[in-house]
Order: C-alpha cells, then structure tokens, then sequence
C-alpha cells in the first residue's frame, strides 16, 4: 500500500539520460575530464563492479556527490555499479580528499583486503595547485606510493557525472559524451 | 552587533572559571562554552576553555587554561575525552583496543565501526559496547582525518581565509567563508555593501535548503524508507544545480572574498520558479512520511537529548531548537536584514528527540524557501568587491558568526596569531552518546546518528 501511494506520486522519471547525451546542468562546461594514470590490471571486469569508499581526509563534498550517484538522478545501479560495505567484497576503491597520517595505515589495510584484480579511482584536485589548501604533493600524488592509482578525477570536488565517467574509465569501457572532451580543452 | 570586537578576555585560573561562568551566566546570556584546543607550539599544553556571553548586548569573554569541562557519564554511556581521542588517532592507533574506557563483563560484546563504515561515509571510529542489542557505552574517536584547518587558516594571507575556510566541511561552505570574511572585514575595516550582505544570506539559505533536503534523505533512508530518500535526494540535486547556475559552482566555493564577492552572481530568472516546485515536491514527500507509521515509529522518543545535557552543553541549530533551546544567530544577532520571515523556523520544538529534529528541519527548510523567494532579486544586484588593499589589522580578537546549517558558526580571529573556528558539529557530536543513553539498541544508531546530520569534517580535532 505505501509503494502504491509513493508510486502515484511519480510523474516523469527524475534519472538524467547521462551518459548518452549529457547537458550543461548535468556536466557543466569545463568539468576536467578524468585521466588515466595507470594501465588497468587484466581481469574479467567490465559489467559489474562493487565499490568501497574510503575518505583519507576530504571535506565531506566529494562524500555528498557519491551518495547522489545512488539516487534517481545518476542511479548508477543501471551500469552494474554498486557500492559494498565490505572491502573483501569490492572490485575498486574510490579514494576522496587529502591523505592524512592516521589514515595512511588504514587505506593499505583496505586496499590489501580487497581480492585482485583491483583498481583504485581517486577523486579530487585538494593540495595541488588549483587548491587553496596547498600542500605538496598533491592529494593524489601522496597516494601514489601507497596505493597503485588507476584513475584520477580531477574536481574540487568532481560533479557526480565526472565520477560517473572515470568509474567508466577504471572498467575500461568507453568515455561517455565523445563532445564533452572536445568542449573541456 | 555582527562583526564585533570582543574586549580583552579575561584569563583566569582553573579553579576559578566555573565560579567565574555561573556569575556570568547570572548576569547575562551564555553564547559559548567552548573548548579551543591549542596550536602545538604555543605555551600553554591543554588548550583553553573560552566563555562567551552577552551583557547588555555588550559580549563579554573569560578564558582559562584547561579542558572542556566533562559531566559524569548517563547510564553508562560516555564520550572519551576528545584531546586523547585525536592523540590517540594522530599516534596511528587505529587497532588498539579502548585504553582506558572499556566497559568489561561477561556477555559485554565490542562493536569496532570505522574509520572505514557504511556504504559512503567520512572517516571517524565507532567503539560500541553492547550487551544483547542494548547499548551500553558508545566511544567516538575523531581525528583520523585531521587536516589542521585551523593552523593553515592562521598563518594564510587574509585574502586566502575564505577560500580555506569554505573547505572545511562541504555541508556550510558559505556559512565558513562568511564568517571568516566577517572576522577579517571588522580586523582590517573593510566595508561590505549591504548588497552583497544580501547576495551572501541568499547563497547561505540556498545552503541551508540542499543541506536540510540531504539530511531529510538520510533520515528516511535510516528508516527504511528509500522512495521517500530517493525524491528528497533529487530534489538537493535540483537545488545544488541551481546553486551552480547561480555561483559557477554546485557548493558555492570562490565567490565571497573579503568585502563581498568577487563578482555579481549570474542571474537566474527561474530559480522561484524551480524553488516553488522543490517546495511542493517536498512538501507531497514530507506529508507521506508523516502518514507512514514506520517512520513516526522509529523517530518519536529516539535520540532524545536529555534535558540538563541541553542545558550544559547548549546545543545550537537545529539540534538546540528541537530542544527548546530557540537561539538563532539570524534572528537574535543579525547580520544582515532578515526580518521577520523566519519567525516559524524559531518556534521550535522542546521534545528533543528524533522527531523534533525532523520537524524543525522541516519548517526550516519551509522558511528558507519563503524567505528566498521574497529576496530572490536583491541577490543579483551586489557588485564585485573592490580589489583589496594592503592593510594593518587591528590588533584584537574579532568574532565572526553566522547560522550554518547545523546552527551556529563562530569564527574567532587574533590577527597575526591565530584563528579559531567552533562548527556546530563540534558541540553536538558531544551530545551524541548522551542522545544514545536512554536504553537504545544498535539499530536505533543510524537514525539517531541521521537525525542530529553531524559533519565529521567539521570536527578538526
């Protein structure tokens, strides 16, 4: 009876058409496309994926953003993306903010639980130069030695279609909305 | 009466600083009992603890070396003290077992949650000792993500304090960089055109909308209810693109500096329009969650902050005005001229409890959307702040306060020393093991801990 009363509520579906044909509301002109730092470890990926967060430090915005991709505008489900409490369970690690010391331990013992073959994606421009909070190196490159990163997305923080789209890049399919490269320079 | 410039604080011992407050408090209004830990370096080892209040609309300061001042525990349930919370998490002691709070016995079973928890969720460490599915002591340790906010605003240029302040928690980017501005803008007198104050308080209640609409999600999602998460969740997606349209960015970074902003905002001739249908939206979802008795189940008596907690610990925002604790900086300080439309939002409720944090968010967000759409053209007028020139701050401590979205922000600055900054969630997280305390089990948690919508970024401790 309550799904019958939510449903009658509805109107015209909420989810954007992303990625087929993306808008200005949607990826903003000038969002930084992401960028593939590592080639991807071979492994059978590409339809289903299940991603663990962890925050080493960030301000809460990128966390903001990846919770709207489970919701009726992103809903990335529909890709075969999901997100998993468990790292034993998790295909890819979805990196957010300025690696901290105290975390520094505990994104190892993270990454190290999770079964091969694994990809990390790391979001977020903080510490480097386009950030007021200037800390060399950069968030993603005090990753680096500790965790093999595979895909950076850039953004402070990125828009939940940029992430969407280097979720895409680690499982190598393809770069969705081609005129969005081209428009970004 | 916002900015203002407190007198010199009055340093007192420890032993005299409770005595000191009570004849305060008698004397006037206590704004603050805060405890400003200190920078490394500095002499004093523990930090100090900083009261505020108001006498005669003239704000009054004591200070005194020391920590916040600790009540015995409720029911078993406590919050270990912060200071060796974050040494212990600085000190990379993630595994260790609790040193010195452990609730010991047979059938007491250890519940570890974090740093890394839930699905999606900020970095922080959850000790849970229960018996059966009661609980029994809940241990919060902070730090893990400590990105010394604190210390990188007080040597940064002024021009640089917004900018850093707005990243210290994604859930009041406008409200942080206002009060910075406003500490800074009284210290070196720059003046700010009552224009661009406008264009300021519209991007805060545009703020305060899709951080109320988020927390609303979370907390139909705590209670099993994802249609209802899903629609408010869509409609903080509606209000952040908005938000772009109107600031160049869906969190409003980069466009308040020191004496107002660095450019007009982008005029946005259907923002009313989209905001009236967020409204109603919000209201159709609003009203089938009061009709779902799951959600008025699982909300009514839970979380309920006892009263004489409210009363030492002085809850701010939300969480204060579900206890009857009405105090909001945007009507009894305000900053700018926000009149009488958020009058409603003020009545607030005493229960204290889940439901009355959803209640007040909701008629929050109801006045946030009424007073937006009366205001929604003034906010386009303000010109770009003039460029800054160098200047010599006055010497002295200057306050900066705003109404974030979690309630009240203070920013304290001594320029050329330091800067301090009291988020909301810094009091309420305090407050949270006490909302815990009255025979609560495991899984009333998410809801309790969706319901006071704490931000563990903002608690740089």
């Amino acid at each position: 009876m309550l799904i019958s009363r939510w449903m009658h509520g509805l109107s015209a579906p909420l989810t954007t058409a992303f990625p087929w044909r993306t808008d200005d509301r949607v990826l903003p002109p000038g969002t930084p496309v992401p960028q593939v730092l590592l080639p991807l470890p071979a492994g059978p990926l590409a339809r289903s994926l299940a991603i663990r967060h962890i925050d080493v430090g960030s301000c809460g915005a990128p966390e903001s953003e990846i919770q709207l991709l489970t919701t009726p505008p992103y809903d990335v489900s529909r890709f075969g993306f999901s997100f998993t409490p468990s790292p034993r369970h998790a295909d890819l690690l979805l990196v957010t903010g300025q690696l901290t010391p105290a975390m520094q331990p505990v994104l190892a013992e993270t990454y190290l639980a999770m079964p091969e073959p694994r990809r990390v994606v790391a979001l977020g421009v903080c510490g480097s130069a386009q950030c007021p909070l200037r800390r060399a190196p950069s968030a993603v490159e005090q990753l680096q030695p500790i965790v093999p990163v595979h895909v950076f997305v850039p953004g402070c923080p990125p828009p939940p279609a940029a992430i969407i789209a280097g979720l895409f890049a680690a499982v190598g399919r393809c770069a969705p909305a081609i005129h969005w490269e081209e428009g970004s320079g | 009466m916002n900015p203002m410039r407190l007198p010199e604080a009055i340093f007192v011992g420890p032993s005299q600083f409770g005595s000191a407050v009570a004849d305060a408090v008698g004397n006037g209004r206590l704004l603050h009992l805060t405890h400003i830990p200190t920078i490394p370096g500095r002499e004093d080892p523990a930090g100090f603890v900083l009261a505020l209040w108001e006498r005669d609309g003239v704000p009054q300061c004591i200070a005194a070396p020391g920590r916040t001042p600790t009540r015995p525990s409720q029911a078993g349930l406590r919050s270990a003290p912060l200071e060796e919370q974050h040494l212990e998490a600085e000190g990379l002691l993630w595994a260790e077992p609790p040193v010195s709070h452990a609730v010991l016995g047979q059938g007491v079973f250890t519940l570890p949650l974090g740093p890394v928890r839930g699905a999606v969720a900020e970095a922080a460490a959850w000790r849970f000792a229960t018996m059966g599915d009661e609980l029994l002591q809940l241990e919060m340790r902070f730090g893990y993500k400590r990105r010394h906010m604190e210390e990188q605003l007080s040597s940064a240029d002024p021009r640089e304090a917004p900018r850093i302040a707005e990243r210290i928690t994604a859930t009041s980017p406008v409200a942080h960089a206002w009060a910075a501005s406003i500490c800074w803008e009284a210290a070196l007198g720059i003046p700010v055109s009552p224009e661009a104050s406008m264009a300021r308080a519209v991007m805060a209640e545009l703020e305060r909308i899709y951080s109320h609409l988020g927390d609303l999600a979370s907390l139909a999602d705590s209670t099993g209810l994802p249609a209802g998460a899903a629609e408010l969740w869509a409609m903080k997606e509606e209000v952040l693109r908005l938000c772009h349209r109107a600031t160049g960015h869906r969190y409003q970074r980069g466009r308040i500096v020191l004496g107002g902003l660095n450019a007009p905002l982008e005029s946005v001739a259907d923002g009313p329009v989209l905001l009236r249908a967020v409204q109603d939206r919000v209201h159709q979802v609003i009203r089938q969650l009061d009709h779902s008795p799951s959600f008025l189940d699982r909300l009514h008596r839970t979380g309920r902050l006892p009263p004489d907690t409210a009363t030492w610990l002085a809850p701010v925002g939300p969480v204060g005005r579900a206890s009857g604790r009405p105090y909001d900086v945007r009507w009894d300080l305000p900053y700018v001229p926000y009149g009488t439309a958020l009058a409603p939002a003020r009545a607030g409720e005493t229960a204290g409890d889940a439901w009355a944090r959803y209640r007040v968010r909701v008629q929050e967000l109801d006045a946030a959307t009424e007073w937006l759409l009366r205001h929604w053209s003034i906010a386009f007028e303000a010109d770009a702040a003039r460029p800054l020139r160098s200047g010599r701050p006055e010497d002295g401590l200057w306050l900066g306060r705003t109404e974030a979205p979690g309630g009240e922000l203070l920013y304290l600055l001594h320029p050329g020393h330091w800067m301090r900054v009291r988020p909301p969630a810094c009091v309420h997280w305090l407050a949270l093991p006490y909302a815990l305390a009255e025979g609560h089990v495991l899984q009333d948690v998410p809801i309790v801990d969706a319901s006071f919508a704490l931000s563990v970024a903002a608690m740089d401790r």
